[in-house]
């Protein structure tokens, strides 16, 4: 081996860090833990649950009113929709007729 | 299994904090002295160690051996510190002009000589500098050096043989070659 690689080897040898190194990641650990990990506690307290489950059956419920409200305005409109047209449908019959007439008249 | 490597919750248990602290005092040389012989600075390589470790506490689970995560701390340190020195944007290029008196060949044990060849290795571009303190700290192949760093095995031999070439310049004035 050259003797610039055996020179190398002593340079870069393992040096140690300064001596609360591992207090200070403990505390980093702790400080990432507290701001990353508050969340799960929440999940396991029983209000929590009690107000999903609450939260869920609003949903559902909310879900129904809605899709039924939704079908009874889909049912209404198409009842006048139907009602419209009927009334078209007279009132062109009614203009025919009155054509037919002025018609005859002015031949007349 | 090692039971430092099974962890469920990591934060919950003193068990798996004692286990982190133990992985701690094993491998802080390791991952201190990469970071510090890539960047040159104590500070730096502290704060960039102690990200490590964070990152390690949050990896625990996936990491499935003692020999799996030393060569994730080694893989990780090495990506971080190659991040940190382009987020830097600077390249310390160390001129002779600037360092010690030159030391002759026989006076190895100078801590002289010591300091000048680590700051001669600090002026090598980051991926050949991150090779040279992963061949001669960690004592790598070049085979593990390019499995490590996703790189080709002969990039990785070409590298390092430029940058010895460019260190062995750089000292031009000292006698390396016994």
């Amino acid at each position: 081996m050259e003797h610039l690689e055996k020179e190398l080897r002593k340079s870069l040898r393992r040096e140690n860090p300064s001596a609360n190194f591992g207090a200070r990641v403990a505390e980093r650990v702790a400080r990432a833990g507290r701001r990353r990990f508050w969340w799960p506690s929440i999940l396991s307290w029983p209000q929590f649950r009690w107000a999903a489950v609450a939260a869920m059956c609003l949903l559902i419920l909310g879900g129904i009113i809605y899709r039924r409200e939704r079908q009874m305005r889909r049912i209404e409109g198409e009842a006048a929709k139907q009602q419209v047209m009927i009334a078209l449908r007279i009132a062109s019959a009614k203009m025919k007729l009155a054509r037919t007439r002025v018609q005859g008249l002015s031949q007349r | 299994m090692d039971p430092a490597m099974a962890l469920p919750n990591p934060v919950t248990t003193t068990a798996a904090a004692l286990d982190f602290a133990a992985l701690v005092r094993e491998h802080q040389a390791m991952v201190f002295s990469l970071a510090y012989h890539f960047l040159g600075e104590r500070a730096a390589a502290e704060e960039l160690a102690q990200d490590v470790f964070l990152r390690l506490f949050r990896h625990l689970g996936k990491l499935q051996s003692p020999e799996h995560v030393v060569f994730w701390l080694r893989r990780v340190t090495a990506n971080r510190c190659i991040d940190e020195a382009r987020r830097r944007q600077r390249r310390p290029e160390v001129e002779l002009e600037e360092m010690p008196e030159p030391i002759t060949a026989g006076e190895s044990t100078d801590p002289l000589a010591s300091d000048r060849l680590r700051r001669l290795v600090e002026s090598l571009p980051e991926k050949a500098r991150m090779i040279v303190v992963l061949r001669y700290q960690e004592d790598l192949d070049p085979e593990d050096i390019a499995g490590m760093m996703n790189m080709p095995l002969n990039t990785v031999k070409s590298q390092l043989q430029r940058a010895l070439a460019m260190l062995r310049q750089k000292a031009g004035n000292m006698k390396w070659e016994k």
